[in-house]
């Protein structure tokens, strides 16, 4: 059997932005079937570093190879799977919860034939999520809790072996948060490569398997990159900041303050 | 007396029927990426195309579309090149297109500067027999495009990075959508006129947002408003006479106000149906 190339391998990566190292340095390989957790206080460079791992964000200096192939021709999309916060656009006009699911298998590979599957994957992904019975009503007319189910339906109907989440529990309800949880287990289970950005610890982050820790060193971005729990004197600096996050999710009010 | 007796409303007839069927297809997909004034901006292009076809003598039709596809090109490739002053750029490229218009329409003497006018606010009189074939060509054209590539141009609306993982070629979508709106407003330009085509893209989507629940119905229903709103306002011109624009706009506008009367029971309905 051949060694399959590492799902994303990123070296001496460098994002700029006005002048600063918002991503210094970093040398990221992570492989077929891992869970890792990108953490980190907010302005540490996660949400930038995730976007970089997935081409939209270019970099200043290094290289990014997606399943052994350099980012700009890399082609095999289906493979990931991208579930962010939000959409930037919903709301203008009506789409309905079955249309924003069933979007993630638009591909230039059905512009002439059928999807036949895209129904059925739809309805089973809302079943998994609970909100089969929402797949008629708008979008927008969920409640933000449930509206990142449906991101995660929507990843779910794309069978991808890489899924990508950006902070996939800030401002979400406990309820949405356990079947996140349980949604991201099964995926494990399954061999699925799993990269989530959070900045808060606790049970999902738990479940990774590997922590990448973002800060500021001379080194570079990465502060810690090794096995789950994080070091003790880290998961101080982590959670330090993210007493207030935690109230404030609890009440669905945050919307993360990321910067970009 | 019925004016679809006279083979020029019948011409008219078709050609605003095939406005008022595509333009609010295109228009769904602006309204939801919120570039609801972006036919607007094509329309002003599009009037330096039928200047220089008048100062050229040919026919208005190919220089617009010629005229108005650049024009959607370089906007496409200013708004991908700069985030902050695109707003700006486009406004400096629209302001043109209308100046463009007026200044070859006028060196094409006084006779120019009346036609002009039918082509910025519509006319029944002028849509020839082989205007129409090319309006029906273009708006084939529209549909085919919106069959092959209609859904990725969906997901690149929701969200343009995440389509963008997805594989869909983001640019190239949006580059064609704007293209497909400069097809719109050329075939609407005898009808509705260039400075109010834009109105069809978008009244009719504002319309029917509010009874649905689903980008697929907004559309379909927004096409049934479009072509109602283009019928009546053509019918209402010639008993008025006044240009066609102007009483299909107002038809358009008009169904705005009915259709939030009649979404009120629905809305109703449906809080009902979820507190149950």
């Amino acid at each position: 059997m051949s060694i399959e190339p590492a799902v994303f391998d990123l070296r001496h990566a460098c994002v700029e932005f006005d002048g600063e190292h918002v991503v210094d340095e970093v040398d990221l390989t992570i492989r077929d079937g891992e869970f890792v957790a990108i953490l980190g206080e907010n302005g540490t460079g996660k949400t930038t570093l995730m976007r970089a791992l997935l081409g939209l964000v270019p970099l200043d200096h290094g290289t990014l190879r997606i399943f052994g192939a350099p980012q700009e021709q890399f082609g095999s999309w289906q493979r990931l799977a991208y579930v962010p916060q939000r959409l930037l656009a919903a709301g203008n006009v009506p789409v309905s919860v079955q249309e924003v699911v069933g979007s993630a298998r638009i591909s230039p590979r059905y512009r002439f034939r059928r999807d036949r599957e895209s129904a059925a994957r739809t309805n089973a992904a809302l079943e998994t999520v609970g909100l089969l019975d929402r797949r008629r009503d708008r979008f927008d007319s969920l409640s933000g809790g449930q509206q990142r189910r449906v991101m995660i339906a929507r990843a779910l109907t794309t069978n991808a072996d890489v899924f990508v989440f950006d902070e996939p529990t800030a401002g979400v309800d406990a309820e949405s948060q356990h079947l996140l949880a349980g949604t991201l287990a099964g995926l494990k289970a399954e061999g699925r490569t799993i990269v989530l950005v959070t900045h808060e610890l606790g049970e999902i982050s738990d479940l990774a398997t590997r922590a990448v820790v973002l800060g500021h060193s001379d080194h570079g971005s990465v502060i810690y990159d090794g096995p789950t729990p994080v070091p003790r004197h880290l998961r101080h600096d982590i959670a330090h900041h993210d007493h207030d996050h935690v109230a404030e999710s609890s009440t669905g009010l945050l919307e993360s303050p990321e910067t970009p | 007396m019925n004016p679809f007796t006279y083979d020029f409303m019948q011409r008219a007839l078709i050609a605003a029927v095939v406005i008022g069927l595509i333009a609010p297809m295109i228009g769904t997909y602006l309204v939801q990426r919120r570039l609801a004034l972006l036919g607007d901006g094509m329309g002003h292009v599009a009037l330096t195309g039928v200047g220089i076809a008048l100062l050229l003598q040919t026919a208005p039709i190919a220089t617009a579309m010629i005229v108005a596809a650049i024009g959607a090109v370089v906007i496409e490739i200013i708004r991908a090149r700069s985030r902050t002053a695109g707003d700006l750029a486009l406004a400096l490229i629209f302001y043109g297109g209308i100046a463009g218009g007026v200044f070859f329409a006028s060196l094409a003497g006084s006779k120019g500067s009346s036609a002009l006018n039918q082509y910025l606010f519509g006319s029944l009189s002028t849509v020839t027999a082989s205007d129409l074939r090319g309006l029906i060509a273009l708006a084939v054209i529209v549909i085919v495009v919106l069959a092959i590539f209609g859904r990725e141009m969906f997901a690149m609306s929701l969200d343009v990075e995440v389509a963008q993982v997805q594989g869909i070629r983001t640019t190239i979508m949006s580059t064609l959508l704007t293209v497909l709106a400069a097809v719109a407003v050329v075939v609407g330009m005898r009808t509705v006129g260039l400075l109010l085509v834009s109105a069809i893209m978008i009244v009719p989507v504002a319309a029917a947002q509010q009874l649905t629940r689903s980008f697929v119905t907004t559309m379909a229903l927004a096409v049934g408003f479009g072509v109602l709103a283009s019928i009546v306002g053509l019918t209402s011109s010639f008993y008025l006479d006044v240009p066609p624009g102007p009483t299909i706009v107002f038809a358009a506008l008009a169904l705005f106000p009915i259709a939030a009367l009649l979404a009120i029971p629905i809305r109703k309905r449906r809080r009902r149906v979820v507190i149950a």
